[in-house]
């Protein structure tokens, strides 16, 4: 109840805000946001499992966020343009296994 | 990658409760971090300005390129039906100012030959000869005064006088292009009227040598519109040939 709260309270400000996402930074927010997608996706996995821990589950968070936005940066820089489909991929492919997980656990199939 | 991201949510050693409600609300932190980022994600990809300028510098390159390519393209299709354009409406501008040129020069021709009935202003001269003393002669000279006067179309009787028109016989039996003409002849010619009747009127002109003839009398009138009727034979050439140009 209180996760779904804060992340209709977190839509609801980008919504009010609508912050101005600079150029140069712009290209970098999906490799964010589909980090942050698969932290979630996980801990949700982990609570089901009884597994979750709150430290590891925003540490992650974090951490995989801007990991993922920097590689791609650095990758950018580097001059390995496609790095954000690794990106892309990696987290894809953890999110449908959670998801999976999740679906299991959920109807037992 | 150089470093697997650490899957989250792995087991723990349990922990003091009293961090609880703090782990709830970094939960809650994070969970509302999400929403927010996915709600400004979503409302940049909104846009084609906003998407270019989400878009990485290769994309743009490339992006770029294939605009630049396409509007090359056009800009050459655009120059090529120009020039197509300009071309089409040259030959047909040309094409109708030779038209128009032809049929001028038909016109023309065709008064002159005769062929096409013509109408305007000119005089119209009666010659009554109860004697028989006019002869071709002074037809001929009428027809040369006319014309001097510039006459355009000329009729005697109902006959159209054209170039190839010759006038012979005898005094009182008249012929013209080999029919027979019978007084009184009727001259009807299209020109500026008052210039005609002027030059028949002369002193020592048609009027005068017509009625030095015995009995011959010569009525003018001026008219502001008059009709010729065509020639009743379009004129053939058995002998004179088109110059063959160029050889």
């Amino acid at each position: 109840m209180l996760i779904l709260v804060s992340l209709a309270v977190g839509i609801g400000l980008g919504i009010v805000l609508s912050p101005a996402v600079p150029p140069p930074v712009a290209p970098y927010l999906p490799m964010a946001v589909m980090a942050a997608l698969d932290s979630v996706f996980g801990g949700l996995r982990a609570r089901m499992e009884r597994t979750f821990d709150e430290r590891i589950f925003v540490v992650s968070f974090l951490s995989n966020s801007t990991l993922a936005a920097l590689l791609v940066w650095a990758g950018d820089r580097l001059g390995v343009n496609d790095l954000s489909i690794a990106v892309v991929v990696a987290f894809g492919v953890r999110i449908f296994q959670n998801l999976a997980a999740i679906r299991r656990m959920v109807f037992r199939a | 990658m150089t470093e697997t991201p650490t899957p989250p949510g792995r087991p723990q050693p349990s922990r003091p409760a009293r961090s609880r409600v703090a782990g709830h609300a970094t939960i809650a932190a994070a969970v509302a971090l999400l929403g927010f980022l996915l709600a400004t994600q979503l409302q940049v990809r909104q846009g084609l300005g906003q998407r270019l300028a989400s878009e990485r510098e290769v994309d743009l390159v490339r992006i770029l390129g294939d605009l630049s390519a396409r509007s090359d393209d056009l800009l050459e299709e655009i120059v090529g039906l120009r020039l197509q354009l300009a071309e089409a409406a040259g030959s047909t501008e040309r094409a109708e100012v030779l038209a128009r040129t032809a049929r001028q020069e038909l016109t023309t021709l065709e008064i002159l030959l005769g062929t096409i009935p013509v109408e305007g202003p000119g005089i119209r001269l009666v010659i009554t000869d109860p004697q028989g003393a006019v002869g071709p002669d002074v037809l001929l000279d009428v027809l040369q005064e006319l014309r001097d006067a510039g006459a355009e179309a000329v009729q005697i009787n109902d006959l159209r006088a054209v170039a190839s028109t010759a006038l012979s016989g005898q005094p009182g039996h008249l012929l013209a292009a080999g029919q027979p003409i019978l007084a009184p002849y009727v001259i009807l010619a299209i020109g500026g009227g008052d210039t005609l009747a002027e030059a028949m009127r002369i002193p020592g002109g048609v009027v005068d040598s017509v009625e030095s003839r015995p009995g011959a009398h010569v009525s003018l009138r001026a008219l502001g519109r008059l009709r010729i009727g065509v020639l009743r034979r379009t004129p053939t050439f058995s002998y004179a040939r088109p110059e063959q140009r160029g050889s």
